[in-house]
């Protein structure tokens, strides 16, 4: 199937849903890697909706991305709790793990302040994370 | 054997309750996963006749079953008056 039809065949999955725009970008992401500006078109379309209130949604969340990237991603809350709990002193061998080959990202709390420096990868939390496990956490993303 | 009593929310399994609970089960324990106390520093919470250990890691299994781990709360979860 081409993109088009991909992304039509989403939007008829969620049809008559209510507030159905969140759940049909976060399909055409997992399923295109991206949302890009052909598919913000198109969505718009489906749904009848403009395209700036489509591309308002897309630019609004940083988890959407305009440009596919198939890298595996790791995020790490830099957030005040993480923060005063030392993410900070990780961030360069993090980023050294990371190289070209993981997508590192910056979000800003996962909720688990008491217990941070926090990452999420995939669906998987991981707390209390010192150096040497967040690189590994990296290495194996 | 009694029920090991492990957290199932999202912050035990981010501190590693699953592995912990695999440990248990592994060791043939019977684990119920429940809600944490909100004592988020003693996560994983592992909690058998009303007895409660923690943090505990998948280390730690055998010395909790066989009574002598140094990682059980002087004072039981649920043992206020409230």
């Amino acid at each position: 199937m081409d993109r088009d039809g991909l992304i039509i065949g989403i939007c008829a999955r969620h049809a008559g849903r209510k507030g159905s725009l969140l759940p049909i970008l976060h399909d055409i992401q997992a399923e295109l890697g991206c949302v890009d500006e052909m598919a913000e078109k198109l969505v718009a379309q489906e749904l009848n909706l403009t395209r700036a209130e489509v591309h308002g949604v897309v630019s609004f969340y940083h988890d959407f991305r305009t440009v596919d990237d198939s890298r595996p991603s790791v995020q790490i809350c830099r957030a005040e709790a993480c923060k005063a709990r030392g993410v900070e002193a990780l961030m360069t061998d993090a980023e050294a793990a990371a190289g070209q080959e993981v997508r590192l990202e910056t979000v800003y709390c996962l909720g688990l302040c008491s217990v941070g420096p926090n990452a999420r990868i995939g669906g998987a939390m991981h707390s209390r994370l010192d150096a040497a496990r967040l690189k590994k956490l990296i290495e194996s993303a | 054997m009694s029920t090991v009593r492990i957290s199932d929310d999202s912050l035990a399994k981010a501190c590693g309750a699953d592995a912990v609970a695999a440990a248990f089960e592994k060791s043939g324990a019977v684990v119920e996963r429940v809600s944490s106390w909100g004592m988020h520093w003693l996560e994983p919470l592992v909690e058998i006749n009303g007895q409660g250990f923690g943090p505990a890691a998948p280390d730690d299994v055998a010395a909790i079953l066989d009574g002598t781990s140094h990682k059980a709360m002087t004072c039981p979860p649920g043992s206020g008056p409230f």
